[in-house]
């Protein structure tokens, strides 16, 4: 048989991911929605934990506390109290690694990080595993705050920072770089959306004449050096692969969200739009068919540099707000912060609901710690959404006894259709899940 | 003392203890001495030796005589998990801090008398032996005080400072720095982002194609490319020899820092030519005529102008090129070409008659020489159709001056800007593929087998060109990489060459990620209060770099650089504006510990920090790394906060810190005396001798042995420390080579005290280049 040349694979492939076939990944979800399962899932991480009195599981996180930093999603005519489960009793974590790293890394994926700098892996996240089994157009959308964060000491030497700013891990040893600017994220999905046919076609050609020769160049090189090299230069391959499989994608029948309008170069103005943005632009292309999975970090790990000052005011930054230390003043800002990721949460559910796709959807909302000011892993904040009635939303899960986050990510894959034989590793690692206990 | 602690001393105890007073007497003041050996008045990476108390000394009379038989001779029974039988296993075993004898519990333990065992402690000249060797920074061995252990060979792509200073320099400076934007954040490691991690992922590929695509045009735009093709060339003439060739090999070796390889050369031409194919079909498939219309003659401030309109319905968000003829009135013809415009002004008139969006509109100026009283008539007429097709007008448009009459049906002459287009569009997509191409966004030597024999000088050349000057070689270092003739001495000769060179560059980039100041220096407005302060780290920095001064100048240098702002802000004189950074005497600012930018930024928003000042001056001054913080830590920090009382000055808290439990003093004993002495400035930098409540600022504490109660004696001691002057060659040595600048042993264990900052930077970037 004569082996088909790349440039040929990919032609077809343009034509197969044509308008038509967006229609049927769209009557695809819509099976979905029957209520055979779930088939849209978005990850969502917030850093930090909260504020939790001493000896006091639950904290702040109360449903009926006015002041507690639930209270966004339980007021208001947009109230989504009834989509949203609180999962109590979870802990994470692994003995002797900071839980900023380890938890947000591995937020996902209950996997162990390596604190080995030539060999930075953690491990395939749970958003990922679902992706393998959805054919969509792109595979997954990741988002991100509004800056990497860099340690700014060497305390923690072997800890890589990739491990503070990515949640989705295609495999244990490639991270997935989440868009930050609402501007690329608008152009890398809808950007072709006002130009005509024939202008499009050529920008297409144009760009896939340059990534053929790029991608060309990788492969003469990557048999030229060490396997550590190989690996990083097959990622770049897959990048560009990747693009110039969105190449192929027509997204001219989307109904697309708007062209962001505002400045996010500082990342501490328009922190609220830049995310809203970010989340309108992944409901849009999940109601495409474009993909079925997303994961959104509402900032990346430890968080030293923004204070979120446009929209809060000034005041400390996130880590020093959540390292309170007790003072009265940090802690109200605290919790305005987690208030006001409450409120991110609540529009994306809101837009999912406004777009008919919550009810075939899972968002998992949760952070890295209970306690910010202890790095407590016990009672770490957890949240899962949806629309359903096979699920008790609207209601809080208790425990008897505590539960690994693995068991919930279990869950989120089962609910989703998705077979796992266990998740987590070492003390995390799980073949249960907790579906008893969060179905009706 | 800790469980473990306790559990060691009980071990000692056992010991049975050998003395050698003589033998160590001799061994001790034989080689507590230091001998250096200068060339040229600098400390040379292969011209330095010296010695000094090292572990192999110590192993032989002390260690192995009085202590192995508990810690170390059994490794299956180690007493307290303690090993002396090896430096490694010595550091692993936790007992020592470097510097510090006082906070080093094999020190400690000896001093007390717990250790040996027994009853019968170490004679004073062996307690001094340990004491020496741990204060003179726990040497390994005496032969690796300039040099560095093998780093992490993680260097494989280009930072984004690397990355932009490159475009600038193949711009001559046309190009800066803030012009090349949405590159994406790179990981950083120790630090720097000099020793990125490698992926390039989808989102990463998608903003450096976008940065590509953005920049090309700008590139190519440059006098120094155009120049490389005639202007006067038709499109057939423009052929990949004559223009493509030139252009790309101009760009492509910088970008690669060497020349392209005769294959690399034929897969761009592919590119190129794939490019022009496409255009051509695309101006030959073309289905609808270009669209637009001429509104009018105006005059404003500016001048007189000619206004309209003009898009083409297969693309119209692009913008489309005019040109305007004019004649006298009533004369044949089409008149004479006066000049080009981009329709590319905001219409939503248009955009809402005819359904487009984008900027569709032209304005184009009519030179002043026809503004002479006779009538004119003039043409607009589109590029890009196949016969030039004039745009219609609205009507006459009158004028005292001119009276410029609309004809809509002439002949348009030959143009073809729409052609050159096509030509723009393949070289672009040429230089395109050059800054996607690995060859440029990662590092040579991560295709250890990539290189021909003739190419092993390039490779030199841009490792050391990248690591002072973020940039390709220079001709002059070209030259030699082109002969192949870069031996170390010519190397070493370019190293002090190029580090003169780029002194601006490497202070930016290695002192700016080091200290923190890189970030205002490049992104904050140069009137600004934060960039004047990052201005004077730098200029502090390179100014030592480049007159030859000892590392330890860094902390007093005697002098300091300051524009209007900063010296309002110090209160001192300094530059009569904001452009001008001027050096003014003074012995209390300049040093890296009394910056206003380093104390500014570890301060909160209402006060000074001295925990904050203390763990940053531990670990990027003296290169100490504090234990990482657990849960049951910041529990006792937690209890700790609680009980302090909010009123106590801040003396008693941070004893209250200090004196909380044996996690508390670990960390405390090294990060108060420095915070504290640091108190007499306050949260903006400005000094003080009292708070805001009138108490005076006291500090007490001891540092090393040293009283350490203002930051002027602080200093003092830091300047004086091997500590400090190894910490600084081991960020280099995280810079260069990537190697832990925290971790036991790596590079600069030993700096002598009269090593310049200049010598030790050439010294670690030629161990970096030569990889040795």
């Amino acid at each position: 048989m004569n082996r088909l040349s790349r440039r040929l694979l990919l032609k077809n492939m343009s034509l197969t991911l044509s308008l038509p076939v967006l229609n049927n990944f769209c009557s695809f979800s819509e099976a979905f929605a029957a209520g055979t399962g779930r088939s849209h899932f978005i990850g969502v991480f917030f850093p930090n934990g909260s504020y939790f009195p001493a000896n006091d599981a639950i904290g702040s996180w109360h449903w009926n506390d006015n002041s507690g930093v639930l209270y966004p999603l339980t007021t208001g005519a947009d109230a989504v109290k009834s989509n949203v489960m609180v999962v109590r009793k979870i802990y994470s974590g692994f003995s002797g690694i900071d839980p900023h790293w380890q938890n947000c890394a591995g937020f996902l994926s209950c996997k162990k990080i390596n604190l080995d700098l030539l060999n930075v892996r953690c491990g395939k996240s749970i958003d990922q595993t679902i992706a393998d089994t959805k054919s969509t157009p792109l595979r997954s959308i990741e988002v991100g705050g509004p800056y990497y964060h860099q340690h700014l000491l060497t305390d923690h030497p072997n800890y890589s920072h990739l491990y503070m700013n990515r949640i989705a891990w295609k495999t244990d040893s490639q991270a997935l770089t989440p868009f930050t600017d609402p501007y690329a994220l608008f152009n890398s999905l809808f950007g072709s959306g006002n130009q005509s046919q024939r202008q499009i076609k050529y920008l297409m050609n144009r760009k896939k004449s340059i990534l053929d020769h790029v991608v060309g160049e990788l492969v003469t090189i990557k048999n030229r050096t060490s396997a550590e090299g190989k690996l990083a230069l097959e990622n770049y391959e897959t990048g560009l692969r990747d693009i110039e499989k969105g190449l192929s994608i027509d997204t001219q029948s989307c109904t697309t969200p708007g062209s962001p309008t505002k400045s996010y170069s500082d990342m501490n103005l328009n922190y609220i739009d830049r995310v809203q943005q970010l989340q309108r632009m992944i409901v849009f292309a999940m109601k495409c068919g474009l993909t079925n999975v997303a994961t959104i970090m509402y900032a990346p790990a430890v968080s030293g540099d923004i204070t979120y000052s446009g929209d809060l005011g000034n005041g400390l930054a996130h880590h020093d707000v959540a390292h309170h230390g007790g003072i009265g003043d940090e802690i109200n800002r605290l919790k305005a912060v987690n208030q006001m990721h409450l409120g991110l949460l609540k529009h994306l559910l809101n837009l999912l609901k406004t777009q008919q796709i919550l009810s075939q959807t899972l968002v998992l909302y949760g952070t890295d710690m209970s306690d910010g000011n202890l790095h407590l892993e016990q009672n770490i904040p957890m949240l899962l959404c949806g629309e359903s009635s096979d699920l008790k939303f609207g209601q809080e899960i208790n425990f008897s006894s505590a539960q690994p986050h693995s068991k919930l990510l279990k869950s989120v894959l089962s609910l989703s259709n998705v077979s796992a034989d266990k998740v987590g590793e070492g003390a995390l690692e799980t073949t249960a899940d907790l579906n008893s206990s969060l179905l009706t | 003392m800790s469980t473990g602690g306790l559990a060691m001393s009980w071990f000692f105890r056992r010991i049975t203890m050998v003395i050698f007073i003589d033998a160590i007497l001799l061994f001790f003041f034989g080689n507590c001495s230091k001998s250096f050996k200068l060339h040229d008045g600098q400390v040379s990476s292969s011209s330095t030796t010296f010695s000094r108390t090292t572990f192999a000394e110590l192993y032989k009379n002390v260690f192995a005589p009085k202590c192995l038989s508990c810690h170390g001779a059994d490794p299956k029974n180690l007493s307290a998990n303690v090993d002396l039988s090896s430096y490694d296993k010595l550091i692993a075993s936790n007992i020592l801090q470097p510097y510090d004898p006082e906070n080093s519990l094999l020190y400690t333990s000896i001093k007390a008398g717990y250790m040996p065992p027994g009853g019968h402690p170490l004679v004073a000249t062996d307690q001094n032996l340990v004491k020496e060797w741990i204060s003179a920074g726990a040497l390994e061995n005496e032969s690796n005080g300039l040099t560095c252990t093998s780093g992490n060979a993680m260097h494989p792509r280009l930072s984004n400072y690397e990355y932009k200073t490159l475009i600038m320099d193949i711009s001559n400076g046309q190009l800066t720095l803030n012009s090349i934007t949405n590159l994406p954040e790179l990981p950083t490691l120790f630090n720097y982002d000099t020793i990125s991690e490698a992926t390039i992922d989808k989102v990463t590929a998608e903003a450096y194609l976008k940065t590509a695509q953005e920049l090309t045009p700008k590139i190519l735009n440059l006098a120094t490319i155009r120049n490389l093709c005639s202007a006067n060339l038709t499109f057939k003439e423009k052929t990949w020899t004559n223009c493509g060739l030139p252009i790309t090999n101009f760009i492509g070796q910088r970008l690669f820092r060497r020349p392209l390889r005769n294959t690399e050369v034929d897969t761009l031409k592919v590119v190129f030519d794939n490019s022009i194919a496409q255009g051509q079909q695309r101006i030959t498939s073309s289905t609808l005529a270009i669209q637009g219309f001429l509104n009018g003659f105006g005059s404003d401030s500016k001048g007189a102008y000619i206004a309209g309109w003009a898009y083409d319905p297969d693309w119209p968000e692009r913008n489309i090129e005019v040109q305007l003829f004019i004649k006298l009135k009533d004369t044949s013809g089409l008149g004479t070409f006066v000049r080009t415009a981009l329709a590319d002004q905001p219409r939503p008139d248009v955009n809402s008659v005819m359904g487009t969006t984008g900027n569709q509109g032209f304005v184009i100026p009519i030179p002043s020489t026809y503004l002479n009283g006779q009538n004119y008539t003039a043409a607009v007429a589109a590029v890009g159709t196949a016969n030039n097709a004039i745009l219609p007008s609205s009507a006459t448009a009158g004028a005292t001056s001119v009276d410029f009459a609309f004809n809509s049906n002439l002949n348009a002459p030959e143009v073809t800007g729409e052609f050159d287009r096509v030509f723009q569009d393949a070289i672009e997509n040429t230089i395109v593929a050059l800054l996607m191409s690995p060859n440029f966004l990662y590092k040579m030597e991560y295709f250890p087998d990539g290189f021909l024999a003739n190419e092993q000088g390039f490779k030199l050349a841009a490792r050391l060109s990248l690591a002072l000057g973020s940039t390709y070689p220079d001709d002059a270092l070209w030259a030699l990489a082109q002969n192949n003739t870069l031996s170390h001495s010519s190397l070493e000769s370019e190293a002090q060459r190029l580090l003169t060179k780029y002194s601006s560059r490497f202070s930016t980039n290695f002192a700016g990620q080091w200290l923190g100041f890189r970030r205002q220096l490049l992104s904050d407005d140069s009137n600004s209060l934060p960039y004047a302060l990052a201005m004077e780290s730098k200029l502090v920095f390179e100014q030592i770099l480049l007159v030859d001064k000892p590392i330890g100048q860094l902390l007093e240098p005697g002098f300091t650089y300051l524009n209007a702002t900063a010296a309002s802000h110090y209160a001192l004189s300094g530059g009569s504006s904001n452009s001008d950074f001027t050096q003014v005497s003074s012995s209390a600012r300049g040093g890296l510990m009394s910056q206003a930018q380093f104390l500014a930024r570890t301060a909160t928003i209402n006060e000074s920090h001295p925990i904050k000042r203390g763990i940053w001056v531990l670990d990027s001054i003296l290169c100490r790394q504090l234990p990482a913080l657990g849960q049951a830590t910041f529990e006792e920090i937690a209890q700790a906060q609680a009980q302090i009382d909010p009123n106590a000055s801040v003396l008693d808290k941070m004893a209250f810190h200090r004196n909380a439990g044996a996690r508390c003093s670990t960390c405390h004993n090294q990060i108060d005396p420095i915070g504290l002495a640091l108190e007499n400035y306050d949260r903006n930098g400005q000094y003080r001798s009292a708070y805001s409540n009138g108490k005076p600022v006291v500090a007490n504490l001891t540092f090393n042995g040293s009283l350490v109660s203002n930051p002027s004696e602080l200093a003092a001691v830091f300047g004086q420390s091997n500590e400090f002057r190894s910490c600084v060659k081991k960020k280099m040595g995280a810079y260069f080579l990537g190697v832990n600048p925290v971790a036991p042993g790596g590079c600069g264990q030993f700096i002598p005290e009269n090593a310049s900052l200049k010598s030790v930077t050439i010294n670690t970037v030629l161990q970096a280049v030569e990889g040795k």
